[in-house]
């Protein structure tokens, strides 16, 4: 019941989880009436509390991580979350990058994936059909695929550790300094 | 009074809010075809509700839940009142206490938009009753009572002003553009509304149906024949008539700062009314020669 109904009013809120605005300009592009998604009952929230599908761009930097959880906990459920974009998918260029969490996944279960660089108007609205098509499997009762929640080990991601990145650039630095301050006699 | 009048008034309340979503969703679609697009089906506004009504609860405080359900509960009787033929005075204190309990909800959370809109919305309704008052004032003019059942008389031809003044108070009501202050959905994200989710969205979201409907048996009112059949009609055409103007302005217009709709509302909505009753009384005393 509580699906059905979401099928034909899902509102959206849009979030920049770190992304280069690409991706953002092509959702708002989205929401202009050329491509009217208001047939759909696609309304755009602007307010968690108010939301059904968070849509989300970029890949998750450490800054943005609390306040996406945040955001994510204000929404009532059911709520969907649809990544949009290579880097929201997975991270794409940032993956190992010092700031980043990499893709949604590593910190939310993601329903939709849609990718692109950045990803057009019609793949994001063929990622909400794709969406309402898995909330009308589940109000059926058929098997759909769950949330994807990325796994340690699903793909090799380094774990940033401050302190021990520090201790790593301090030992370098000593030892680039050692190299300098030995004897040149031994050589 | 007729007990089965009472009971068709009871189930015209239940049906009220229905017809109201109905016509919000013609709105909608109008709103669409004059920018160009296609728009949502008419019966959106009722999958909205029916989708808000099966989310989760999620509650910031219960004083304003309890609050909110007083505000619904209010704009039901007022409304209830009016389809039964009640004082239209007592309507009116029913509306404000309506009005104010909305108002105390959205200052019973501590969010700043919250805070924000429920500011606006006290002075919206400092701007707004006056001229609403006014306008039953009018009705009381022509008709020699403040009842609300419906009449003979050819209310918008007495009091055209009062209907145009009407217009500026559905506009605020029913948070139109210019003068959607208290909601101001891009400005400070829905103001009264910021704070509630799910099924009190929905509570809420049924508040504001009875009040706007409300505000169209208020124009119904305007119009008035012997004959029943041409009396609903006429009364029908009259409330498409002034949500049309309403979208129209809604569509063309952005959005004004609330001292501005503040201003406007007192001055010229005021002085509109005031004009009119002044009108009807000079004319009814024979101060003003009329065939």
């Amino acid at each position: 019941m509580a699906l059905k109904s979401l099928i034909k009013s899902p509102w959206i809120l849009h979030f920049d989880t770190g992304s280069c605005n690409g991706c953002d300009i092509e959702i708002f592009a989205t929401l202009t009436p050329l491509y009217d998604v208001e047939r759909f009952g696609i309304l755009n929230a602007g307010n968690p509390k108010h939301a059904d599908v968070l849509v989300l761009t970029g890949p998750v930097t450490q800054k943005t991580r609390s306040r996406l959880l945040n955001l994510y906990e204000m929404m009532p459920e059911p709520k969907l979350v649809m990544a949009v974009g290579d880097c929201a998918c997975s991270g794409a260029p940032f993956v190992n990058a010092y700031n980043t969490m990499g893709g949604v996944d590593t910190v939310l279960p993601v329903d939709i994936y849609v990718p692109g660089c950045a990803a057009r108007p019609e793949a994001v609205i063929d990622g909400v059909v794709k969406a309402l098509e898995k909330l009308a499997k589940l109000a059926a009762g058929e098997p759909a695929p769950p949330a994807h929640r990325r796994e340690e080990g699903d793909i090799p991601l380094e774990v940033y550790d401050p302190e021990a990145a520090a201790a790593k650039a301090r030992a370098a630095t000593a030892a680039a300094k050692g190299a300098k301050d030995a004897p040149k006699g031994e050589v | 009074m007729d007990y089965l009048w009472l009971v068709i008034a009871t189930v015209i309340t239940v049906i009220a809010p229905f017809a109201v979503a109905v016509l919000a969703g013609i709105d909608r679609r109008i709103t669409a075809r004059m920018q160009n697009r296609v728009g949502p089906p008419i019966l959106q506004p009722i999958y909205d509700l029916m989708k808000l009504l099966s989310k989760t609860k999620m509650l910031i405080n219960k004083g304003q839940i309890i609050l909110a359900t007083l505000y619904v509960a209010m704009s039901i009787l007022a409304l209830w009142m009016f389809i039964a033929g009640a004082d239209l005075l007592i309507i009116f204190f029913v509306l404000s206490a309506a009005a104010a309990f909305y108002t105390l909800a959205a200052y019973a959370v501590l969010s700043p938009f919250s805070q924000l809109g429920a500011t606006r919305e006290l002075i919206q309704l400092l701007a707004y009753e006056p001229v609403v008052l006014m306008v039953f004032f009018g009705v009381y003019l022509v008709n020699g009572d403040f009842s609300s059942a419906a009449t003979d008389k050819m209310l918008i031809l007495w009091l055209p002003l009062m209907f145009a003044a009407m217009i500026l108070v559905l506009l605020v009501k029913l948070q139109k553009s210019p003068y959607d202050v208290a909601e101001a959905h891009t400005e400070i994200v829905g103001g009264p509304e910021v704070e509630y989710s799910g099924k009190f969205l929905g509570l809420v979201k049924v508040g504001h149906w009875y009040e706007a409907a409300l505000m169209f048996a208020v124009i119904s009112l305007f119009f008035g024949h012997p004959n029943m059949y041409i009396a609903f009609a006429g009364k029908l055409i009259l409330v498409f008539l002034a949500l049309f103007i309403v979208i129209l302005v809604d569509n063309s217009t952005a959005r004004l700062r609330f001292g501005q709709m503040a201003r406007v509302v007192l001055t010229y909505g005021l002085a509109l009314t005031v004009v009119n009753a002044l009108v009807v009384w000079a004319v009814q005393e024979g101060v003003i020669p009329w065939p």
